[in-house]
Order: structure tokens, then C-alpha cells, then sequence
């Protein structure tokens, strides 16, 4: 083949030319030919890869097997998206001709990075909102409504012996207003958890499941064995969500009785694990608003340059960690 | 003798409200406000209130930090924290920093009277709601030297004693082989072990198998 190319320049040319990382490779693998992107996407020492298999060029577990399957011939054709390779993101295209197979890379590092700075901006965008709406109802519109009541209140004590029918009224009122008052502060605390900007992480996640333990819908229990040292305030708020997340998901979908929260701090790695008893999921057959869920936690992961694993299986609960680096932040 | 009573708020409405319902009974008199660290500070050293009402997030300062200020100055005050906030982190900081007493914004009148009234004698004030919360928030933490394993962890540890290899637990324990890695870690970690052989050690000891 490069005997041929080498008679038709013009030929040689366009795969040159081409925009992407070009290889071609035999029926067992042996590499026939490449242009210039291919050298520099996939070969570690920047010598030509004519010659070497492309298996040995790919040495990431997804590629080895998709590769192997092509060269066997179970496989005709494969696309991987965004594969980690060497610190670059690759799409990696593989298609099986007769004798041959053709292989395109396509670096897409740069659009991740992109893709990644917008999600990361909105993402912040939405907390900041939320935060803004948060503090609103805590600090604005929570303590009027306890001025009203005591006001009320102190109608009713006045009144007491000249209207008492009102009075038992205007108690009743009181009550009602008590339960908005106490309505509203829960959501304020699920829009923005003061607790996790002025007390930090563990705190943060202590009082979160100290919440659902009150409720009384699912024994709940946080094992911390992390000093709590300050983390990027993003982190901790990121953390934080994908936790909220795991929690309502084994409530509201798996339907958990029991629940374990966990952080480990490693020399350099910090790791959440989420572990519930519920129905369990299949994760290739999910409800929307679960998918959404994940989906969010997924993106969060993403954005702290971290790793989600997420295993589980119908009726037997599931495990969820996400583990951050410690050293990057 | 009237109690004489400092309300530290940065809302104007509220300090309006509470100053109106103080004022209506006859022990209490409501004898000035503020809403800045500074305010607070030097109108108690000049109009010695018997109780100041502290708020805790306040836009310009802190109630923690403003109480922790006060007694540093000698200050015999006595603080009653009226927050918004029920956690029980709030509430041990807010003692700790001095505070005679701590009840809610959501708090009824009459509490609100009790309340003034108790840390004015010099004894601790604290709505129900806020000493329940106090309680959760102490009894949670675990001891120090108590280790908590969650039971899939004690699966893998009993497993991995028993020399299954990742494989082998994953599948007997329908999780990734990389979840039983994780695992595999967070017990070294959790347990302050080195290597597997402290593993198994452990599980012998620990009598799980």
C-alpha cells in the first residue's frame, strides 16, 4: 500500500491533508499506513507507527478489545467518543475493509476543555441563583413572616378577655403561619445549605442526614473519616449536590431503608460513597427523572476532573463513589 | 425593675415587631438596636442592657462573633441568640461563644418571654426545638477509636481474607471490580492498614471469619 501511495502522489496527499489522524492497518493488525495527526495522537515516542500493531498503540482496556473484535472479525465497524488517551480527549473511528481496516483520530481536548468551561459556568451560574433566592427567603422574607406572627400574636394576648372568639382565631392563624415559617426555611436550606458556606463539608453532610434521619423515612448514617480540611468552596458545593442527589434518589426511587454516606481521604484522593439497600437500578433502563439525576452528577464529576463509578442491579441496592484528586485543588 | 433589653438585628422589621410586643409588657423596655458589630459593641458598653437579643447572620457581621467579643470585653450581658438558623452546628457555636441562651425566630411569644426572662436570672434558655437539634448534633459523631465498616465493606473484607480475588468478590457481590478496589482502599485507609496481609490480620481478629 505505501508502494502505491508512494506512485500516487496526489493520493498521498489527501490523506496527509486530511484533518484528522489517519491509519491503516492489516487483517492481523500491522499498521500499513499513517499520516502526520495519526504519529502525533497515538504514538508515545513520535516515531513512525508503520509497521507496529495497533493494538500495542492503544493500550487502553476499551480499545485493546474493540480492536481485538475488529481484527477477529466479530466486529465490522466501532466509534468511540471521547476516549482519555496520553491527557488528550480522542474520537477514535474504525471501519473493516477486505483486507484492511481504516482508523480516524480526532482530537477533541481543546471542545472538551470548552464544553467543560460552559458546564462549569452554569453550573456557578445556577448555584449563585439559587443562592441568591436562598438567602432572600432566609434572611428576607423568613424573619418578616416571624414578625407578623409575633404580631399577631400579641393581638391575640391583648384581646384575650374582650374577644376570645377572635383570639382563637387569630391562634390559629399563628399556627398556620408557623408551618409556612418552618416550610420555607426547609426550602431555603435545600436551595442553599448555609451550613456547608459557613461550617464546611462534613458539617454540611452531617446536617444533611441528620435531616432525613428526623424524618423518619430511612436510617441514615454518615461515616466521615476526613479531617475536614477546607476543600475549594466549588468542590464542597459540588460534593454536597451529588450527595443531596444519591440520598433522594434511594428515597424517592430505590425506596432505601437503610443508607450509608461515607468520606475517605487517602494521601491523594478524596472519595464519597453513597450505599443504599433499595431496589437497586439498571442503569441501561432508567426513569427520566432518575436519568436526570445521574446525569447531574455525572456533569458535577466531570467539572471536578473526578471519577464516577455507579454500580447496581435490580434488587440489589447500589454503590455509588465519586472520587476527586486531592492535589489538583 | 424593668429588664432592659438591646435588640442586635439587621432586619428593621423584625427589631420593629419584637421592640412592639416587648414594649406592650409592663417588665421589659426595649433600650436601643443595631445591626453593625461596631453599633452593638460600643452601645453596650454605654447603655448596659441587661439582655441583648443576637442575631446571628447579620449583612455586616456575625452574632458568633460579636458575643465572643462581648465576653472578651468582660461583658456581663447576658446574650439570647434569636437566628433563623435550627442546625446544631449554630447553636454549639453560639454557646460556645458565650451565649446565655438560644431560641428561634419561628418562636412563640411566650417563649420568647420565658426565654428573656430565664437568662436574665442567669440561668440557660434554650426552645425545645434548639436543645433536640443540640442533642442530634452531639450524639452523632462517632467516637474516634470506633471504626465503622458498612456491611458490603465487611463482605469484602471477609471475602478478601478468604483470598477471593477482585473478580471473584465483584461478581459474588453484583459490583464492579472497581468498586471492590475502592473498597479494598477505603478499608486500608479506614482501618490505618498497609496491605492486604494487615487485611486478612484484621478480619481474623475481628473474628469475621
Amino acid at each position: 500500500m505505501e508502494q502505491l501511495l508512494s506512485q500516487n502522489s496526489f493520493l498521498r496527499d489527501v490523506i496527509d491533508e486530511a484533518p484528522y489522524g489517519v491509519v491503516v492497518f492489516d487483517a492481523s493488525g500491522v499498521i500499513l499506513l499513517e499520516n502526520e495527526l495519526a504519529r502525533q495522537f497515538i504514538s508515545h515516542d513520535n516515531q513512525s507507527l508503520v509497521k507496529r500493531n495497533i493494538k500495542e498503540m492503544f493500550q487502553v482496556f476499551e480499545m485493546e478489545e474493540l480492536l481485538t473484535q475488529i481484527i477477529e472479525g466479530s466486529k465490522e465497524s466501532f466509534d468511540v467518543m471521547e476516549l482519555v488517551f496520553d491527557e488528550k480527549v480522542l474520537t477514535v473511528r474504525c471501519r473493516k475493509r477486505q483486507d484492511w481496516s481504516i482508523l480516524t483520530v480526532q482530537d477533541i481536548t481543546k471542545w472538551k476543555h470548552i464544553e467543560m468551561t460552559a458546564v462549569q459556568s452554569i453550573i456557578e451560574t445556577q448555584e449563585k441563583e439559587r443562592q441568591r433566592i436562598a438567602t432572600e427567603i432566609h434572611d428576607g422574607i423568613g424573619p418578616q413572616i416571624s414578625t407578623t406572627i409575633h404580631q399577631l400574636e400579641t393581638i391575640a394576648e391583648n384581646i384575650k378577655e374582650s374577644d376570645p372568639e377572635t383570639a382563637t382565631r387569630l391562634e390559629s392563624i399563628v399556627e398556620q403561619s408557623n408551618e409556612v415559617s418552618s416550610e420555607l426555611r426547609s426550602i431555603s436550606h435545600s436551595l442553599m445549605p448555609r451550613v456547608l458556606l459557613d461550617f464546611g463539608l462534613t458539617a454540611a453532610l452531617q446536617t444533611l442526614v441528620n435531616r432525613v434521619n428526623n424524618s423518619n423515612r430511612c436510617k441514615i448514617e454518615f461515616i466521615n473519616s476526613f479531617s475536614g480540611e477546607a476543600l475549594d468552596q466549588s468542590i464542597e458545593l459540588n460534593l454536597y449536590r451529588i450527595c443531596q442527589e444519591l440520598i433522594n434518589n434511594a428515597l424517592k426511587h430505590a425506596k432505601a431503608t437503610y443508607i450509608f454516606v461515607q468520606l475517605v481521604k487517602t494521601e491523594e484522593h478524596l472519595t464519597l460513597m453513597v450505599e443504599d439497600d433499595g431496589k437497586g437500578f439498571d442503569l441501561n433502563n432508567l426513569k427520566l427523572s432518575e436519568g436526570i439525576g445521574l446525569s447531574n452528577i455525572e456533569m458535577r464529576t466531570k467539572v471536578m476532573n473526578g471519577e464516577l463509578n455507579i454500580d447496581s442491579a435490580p434488587g440489589r441496592g447500589s454503590v455509588v463513589t465519586v472520587e476527586i484528586s486531592l492535589h489538583e485543588h | 425593675m424593668n429588664i432592659k433589653i438591646y435588640i442586635a438585628d439587621d432586619h428593621a422589621m423584625f427589631r420593629d415587631g419584637i421592640k412592639a410586643m416587648l414594649n406592650a409588657e409592663s417588665q421589659f423596655e426595649v433600650i436601643g438596636e443595631g445591626d453593625t458589630e461596631e453599633a452593638i459593641l460600643s452601645d453596650c458598653a454605654r447603655l448596659q442592657p441587661d439582655v441583648i437579643l443576637m442575631d446571628i447572620s447579620m449583612k455586616d457581621s456575625d452574632g458568633i462573633e460579636v458575643t465572643r467579643k462581648l465576653r472578651a470585653s468582660n461583658s456581663e450581658v447576658k446574650v439570647l441568640a434569636v437566628s433563623m438558623h435550627n442546625e446544631s452546628e449554630y447553636i454549639k457555636r453560639m454557646l460556645d461563644s458565650g451565649a446565655n441562651g438560644y431560641i428561634l425566630k419561628s418562636t412563640g411569644r411566650n417563649e420568647m418571654i420565658t426565654a428573656i426572662k430565664t437568662v436574665n436570672e442567669g440561668a440557660t434558655f434554650l426552645s425545645n426545638e434548639v436543645s433536640q437539634n443540640l442533642l442530634k448534633g452531639l450524639n452523632t459523631p462517632q467516637p474516634k477509636n470506633e471504626i465503622r465498616l458498612t456491611p458490603r465493606e465487611i463482605e469484602v473484607l471477609k471475602m478478601i481474607a478468604e483470598e477471593y480475588s477482585n473478580q471473584e468478590i465483584a461478581d459474588a457481590l453484583f459490583i464492579s471490580s472497581r468498586t471492590v478496589d475502592t473498597h479494598r482502599r477505603n478499608l486500608l485507609e479506614k482501618l490505618g492498614l498497609k496491605n492486604t496481609a494487615g487485611l486478612v490480620k484484621y478480619a481474623i481478629t475481628q473474628k469475621y471469619i
